[in-house]
């Protein structure tokens, strides 16, 4: 559609969808069930989804720039790199909580052991303290 | 107190493990060596016969793989005073035999790490091999003689043998595995080409390692060629990757 408006119907069909889905992250973050952080790459694909149906000689310019030979090729083009942004970003946070998983699973398997030597020694102790019939100072058996 | 740490890495080795845990036991006791088994989350009877065996054995509440469950091996280590640690695998490869000459060699303190290689040839040793020794496959011996030439190139190093998992640490090298630097998620020759370009001093020691058969994912099918190629990538990645500083702070 090079040189010419977009019809109008496209227009509101555009916006409406751009404004859905600003409402949907925005909600998604207002319920917590989204982070801020996650939200802003969206927030961003929704406002410019809104703009460049007002601003279409924008496109025009940018398809210019770009050597695409349509604009709706770059609009296209848009879409998948904001695609490929967001998976950049996924992979990015992922491989932060693989490494946090790995240091607790970690933390978690050394305190364990600690946990069962406590409880052995505990236990130890209790059976020493039953077996003599008196209470010894901690950790010294041949205290009277 | 003793100040050497076997570490043991072990994930559904219940067949193996018994043929491997006396001998370790016994050659344990001559080096004065405690004997850490981390158990990655195994499926089968692996912990009850690290139990059997009164094997001091951590847990993993789930499956981590086995760069990290090395790592917890090193990080408890670390954290309890260590002095050198061995690392040996649990299906019984690596035999114990050769723990001596891993400490030897740390004693020495002219190197960091000491990387046990099926490659070089055991002429010193005082006992010969207790069956076949094993190289490798065809695929892997080909991987590995590529992954020496990679790292010749990029370390100007020449390493026999890349892939072992036989190795000996000092303090120095565990502080600095026990940091973010060290490539958990497989360890191979990219660990070693991280070590160098850290500057820590590797050595190469004979060893002698045994075929077993075990089902393992990258010993089958296109295993062994997808394992090239992703070794080839953590290559390349390692060597753009900065020098770190978490093993300055010697002590």
């Amino acid at each position: 559609m090079n040189g010419a408006e977009i019809p109008a119907n496209q227009k509101v069909f555009i916006i409406i969808t751009g404004l859905v889905l600003l409402c949907i992250v925005i909600e998604l973050v207002r319920r917590r069930k989204m982070l801020e952080q996650y939200s802003a790459l969206w927030i961003l694909i929704g406002v410019l989804s809104v703009i460049f149906v007002w601003l279409y000689p924008l496109v025009e310019w940018i398809t210019a720039l770009i050597g695409a030979g349509w604009t709706t090729s770059t609009i296209l083009f848009g879409a998948t790199l904001a695609l490929l942004l967001l998976n950049l970003q996924i992979c990015v946070k992922i491989s932060e909580f693989q490494y946090n998983i790995k240091d607790i699973v970690q933390e978690l398997a050394m305190l364990a052991d600690q946990v069962q030597k406590m409880q052995e020694n505990a236990g130890r102790r209790n059976r020493n303290t039953t077996v003599s019939g008196t209470t010894h100072a901690s950790g010294d058996p041949d205290t009277p | 107190m003793s100040t050497v740490l076997i570490i043991v890495p072990v994930h559904n080795e219940a067949r193996l493990l018994p043929g491997l845990l006396p001998r370790l036991k016994r050659e344990a006791k001559k080096i004065d060596a405690h004997i850490l088994a981390i158990n990655d989350a195994s499926t089968d009877s692996s912990l009850r016969v690290l139990n059997n065996h009164k094997i001091h054995t951590l847990s993993h509440s789930t499956q981590l793989g086995y760069g990290s469950t090395i790592q917890t091996g090193y990080k408890y280590a670390m954290r309890f005073g260590y002095d050198y640690v061995i690392q040996l695998d649990g299906d019984g490869q690596h035999d114990p035999r050769c723990l001596s000459a891993f400490l030897q060699e740390l004693k020495k303190k002219e190197s960091d790490i000491i990387i046990g290689s099926r490659y070089l040839s055991p002429n010193g040793y005082p006992f010969p091999p207790l069956g076949p020794l094993y190289y490798g496959t065809v695929v892997r011996r080909i991987g590995i003689h590529l992954f020496r030439w990679v790292l010749l190139v990029l370390s100007f190093r020449w390493i026999t043998d890349p892939t072992s998992g036989y190795i000996g640490f000092n303090r120095d090298a565990l502080r600095f595995v026990c940091g973010k630097s060290f490539p958990f998620d497989y360890p191979d020759a990219d660990a070693i080409l991280t070590f160098l370009k850290n500057g820590l001093r590797v050595k190469e020691i004979p060893v002698y390692m045994y075929p077993v058969q075990k089902d393992h994912a990258l010993h089958r099918g296109c295993g062994p060629i997808w394992y090239v190629i992703k070794v080839f990538i953590s290559l390349f990645i390692a060597f753009i990757r900065r020098r770190e500083n978490n093993h300055d702070e010697r002590s």
